[in-house]
């Protein structure tokens, strides 16, 4: 592991494929509505339902899966499983009304690479979508306490990847309440890395953890720190 | 300092006591005083008093002492009638007297009382029979018989009415009998303590040893009663061989006084010395008496003079208190033995013997030791009392302490997780709902909903966030307003800097403690856009010049009105908070724009009621 994040990996140019799953009517058309004015990305679909988005993403393939997690027919995480099972290099973002729950955690550790907030404007939405297919993913002080606090607590069995020094670091100072900026100044990098470095934490975390476990105590309610 | 000084006065009280045979004189009549006597020279025969042939009367002066043991000698004193004195007064004669007036006997001492062993002097008083006294001279023969080893010993007699001697006659009764039955008394009374004291402690061996001296030496009292069993004078011998076991005895409790193991011959010496002394007296090798005369006597002085050299060198080298406290009782012993064996080879007047009267010295030297050993280990227990009421007050506090704690932690889990569940509902419910609204708003374009929704669940989320925060946690509170009011400003285009990095740690912060922060800054932050139509706004946490918390919020927009006509609910909200946190808070217009001081004490006071 280097310390040097890998640069994003645009394989395909051309407007960004998304799927939209939100059962909530009024979000779901407002964000379908605002995708759609968005000149770099391509609505493939607006489902409502987990089992409609899931047959949708076996026939057609999608560069970004922005999902609700809970859905009347099922719970969100599955489409991001089914999504990183399907199209390893698509991005899979969590819309969620708080940027610090414990779900948003789970789906992270599912393979969801970044989040948006339901009343997110257009501009909020866009910027959102163009950091993460940069290579960046969003991190929230909360998010990162909980982590940290994870850290400190008996390791999990871990298989996978552990994070390098420089990114415990980063971690530590956002759940401190540093900004990215202070970050960057004391870590002497440049501001645009930290988010590449969250990115790959988030990664790691989603590798060193088993879907399953994830999926089912999320589910029953039992994932809460 | 207290102790120290109790026990010198008692020392010296009882070295006074022990001494005081030595010194003290028995006060004696002051007139009818006779001195002058006859006595028949030539020696009587210990048959009786009857063949004066070849003997002759010479005149000698009493006190008669230092005289041969074991026979008779005859004292004669004439008494002029018109002396008119009906009593005569022996105060001390050795050891049994026969009186007779013109012949006639008129008193024999062994009548009241009868001197056993080594006991010597005796008291008499007579009544002189006027039926016997003549006129002119009257004769008084004083036959004196000393029954064993003690010499013959007469004192000055007296003659005069009964009011003038029986003063001194009973003062003679009680330290010659009375004192003397104490001895075995006290000895019995001291026997039975320490029987006591063994049975509930029997590993303390010296107790036991101590009992067994106590009884052993108690033997040769057992003479006393042969009046009522007569057999015991043939016995006596045999109780005098049994009796030295106490030599050894002795040696043994001095050992165990001086912390040295007594040697196992030491403890069968006690049992069979004194067996094969029996066994020997009884098969008739050698006479009983004779025995005790070269073996068992001669024994109890080897151990007291064993117990008196282990004893000495005990309190000497090793500064033994318990050993101190038994050399006083044993020197005196010994002291009594050489003045008994000085009296028995004339060579010192007596004629009483004072080994008796020291025994019960040795006993309240051995007495003290277990009052000692009992005083010391009472204050051990109280100690160690102490210790465990102090030990067992320090665990209940730690116990209450961990108590304590417990229910701090259940009542801190059980909050947690109704916030948790609070945090649940309000995400999955009502903020989800507002979501909605604002995306319904911006379709039916109606911008009042739409802000008031999005202002609404602004606040909504920072009520959820601040009910995670927890002491020492306000950057973290600060980081959730951050990323918040980083959304709000963007949209409507104002630059925020923002920095709380040189910001002090701040303890006892609660969720509503937090809460109150965070509605301060917000408030100055939404009346910067609202009233100040502000395009920057910094805020910065750090450290004030008294060194406590600051955090300031600067606008550039327009400059708050020096004297606020409208002092607004806003306000006056800010001001109720900033008592709830113990801080401060000025506002202050800038030469463009605005700033707001908070300032927050070190440790935010006690969690109030909700904000």
């Amino acid at each position: 592991m280097t310390d040097t994040p890998a640069s994003p990996d645009p394989t395909r140019t051309g407007p960004v494929r998304v799927l939209l799953l939100e059962d909530d009517t009024p979000l779901r058309e407002r964000f379908a509505r605002i995708l759609d004015d968005w000149s770099g990305g391509e609505l493939v679909a607006a489902c409502a339902t987990l089992d409609e988005a899931l047959a949708l993403l076996r026939q057609q393939p999608v560069d970004l899966l922005m999902t609700d997690l809970n859905l009347p027919d099922g719970h969100g995480i599955e489409a991001i499983q089914l999504l990183g099972k399907l199209y390893p290099d698509a991005d899979a973002m969590v819309i969620s009304v708080l940027a610090d729950d414990e779900t948003v955690l789970a789906a992270i550790e599912a393979g969801a690479v970044g989040y948006l907030l339901k009343d997110a404007d257009s501009f909020e939405l866009v910027e959102s979508i163009q950091e993460l297919r940069a290579g960046g993913s969003p991190i929230s002080s909360s998010i990162a306490r909980i982590l940290v606090r994870r850290m400190t607590g008996p390791p999990p069995s871990q298989d996978g990847p552990s994070l390098t020094p420089r990114e415990t670091e980063i971690l530590r100072g956002i759940a401190k309440g540093f900004t990215y900026a202070e970050l960057a100044e004391w870590l002497h990098i440049s501001r645009q890395t930290v988010p590449v470095h969250i990115k790959n934490i988030y990664r790691k975390l989603a590798a060193n953890n088993r879907s399953e476990a994830v999926y089912e105590a999320s589910r029953r309610g039992l994932i809460r720190l | 300092m207290r102790r120290q000084l109790g026990l010198g006065v008692l020392w010296g009280v009882l070295l006074a006591l022990a001494s005081a045979p030595l010194w003290l004189k028995m006060p004696t009549p002051d007139r009818g005083a006779v001195t002058d006597v006859l006595r028949l020279e030539g020696g009587e025969s210990g048959a009786g008093r009857e063949g004066r042939k070849g003997k002759e009367w010479q005149p000698v002066t009493l006190p008669q002492a230092r005289r041969a043991s074991g026979g008779w000698e005859h004292y004669r004193l004439t008494l002029r009638s018109e002396e008119n004195a009906p009593y005569l007064f022996i105060p001390t004669v050795s050891q049994r007297a026969v009186i007779e007036l013109a012949g006639e006997e008129i008193a024999d001492t062994r009548h009241r009382t009868t001197m056993m062993g080594m006991a010597s002097g005796v008291a008499a008083l007579v009544p002189l029979p006027r039926g016997l006294l003549g006129p002119g001279d009257n004769v008084i023969d004083i036959h004196v018989q000393s029954l064993s080893l003690v010499p013959v010993y007469l004192s000055t007699v007296y003659v005069g009415s009964a009011d003038e001697l029986s003063f001194y006659y009973r003062a003679q009764v009680f330290l010659l009998e009375y004192l003397r039955l104490m001895i075995p008394a006290g000895q019995i009374l001291i026997a039975l303590v320490v029987a006591v004291l063994w049975l509930y402690r029997p590993r303390e061996a010296l107790f036991g040893w101590l009992f067994l001296l106590l009884t052993t030496s108690m033997y040769i009292y057992l003479g006393m009663m042969r009046d009522l069993v007569p057999q015991l004078l043939a016995m006596m011998p045999y109780l005098h061989m049994l009796g030295s076991s106490a030599a050894a005895i002795q040696v043994i409790i001095v050992l165990l006084i001086a912390g040295i193991p007594p040697p196992r011959w030491l403890k069968l010496a006690a049992v069979l010395v004194p067996a094969a002394c029996v066994v020997v007296g009884l098969s008739e090798v050698v006479p009983a008496p004779q025995l005790v005369k070269l073996v068992n006597a001669p024994l109890n002085i080897l151990g007291l003079l064993a117990s008196l050299v282990i004893t000495a060198r005990a309190s000497m080298t090793r500064q033994l208190g318990e050993a101190w406290l038994l050399l006083l009782p044993l020197l005196l012993a010994v002291l009594a033995a050489l003045h008994d064996y000085a009296v028995i080879t004339t060579r010192l007047d007596g004629p009483v013997l004072l080994s008796v009267y020291y025994r019960p010295v040795l006993m309240i030297g051995i007495a003290m030791i277990l009052m000692r050993r009992l005083g010391v280990s009472l204050n051990r227990l109280d100690g160690a009392n102490a210790y465990l009421t102090q030990r067992l007050d320090e665990q209940e506090r730690e116990l209450e302490r961990l108590h304590q704690e417990e229910r701090r932690e259940t009542a801190q889990r059980a909050l947690s997780e109704e916030r948790q569940r609070l945090t649940a509902d309000l995400h999955d419910g009502l903020s989800g709902h507002l979501a909605s609204i604002i995306a319904l708003s911006e379709r039916e374009k109606t911008e009042s909903v739409e802000r008031a929704a999005r202002e609404a669940l602004e606040d909504l989320r920072l009520v959820i966030h601040s009910l995670d925060i927890q002491d020492r946690e306000l950057p973290v509170a600060l980081a959730g307003l951050r990323e918040r009011l980083e959304r709000q400003l963007k949209r409507i285009g104002v630059h925020l800097e923002w920095s709380m990095a040189q910001l002090p740690e701040i303890q006892g912060v609660t969720p509503s403690q937090a809460l109150n922060v965070l509605r301060i800054l917000q408030e100055a932050i939404t009346n910067a856009i609202k009233h100040g139509r502000a395009s920057r706004i910094r805020v910065k946490g750090d450290q004030g010049e008294d060194g406590a918390a600051r955090i300031r919020v600067e606008n550039d927009g327009i400059p708050i009105p020096r004297n606020p006509s409208r002092s607004g609910s806003g306000l006056h909200n800010m001001r109720r908070r900033v008592r709830q946190l113990g801080g401060g808070i000025e506002i202050a217009p800038l030469d463009q724009g605005t700033r707001l001081t908070l300032r927050l004490p070190p440790c935010l006071p006690g969690a109030p009621s909700v904000a």
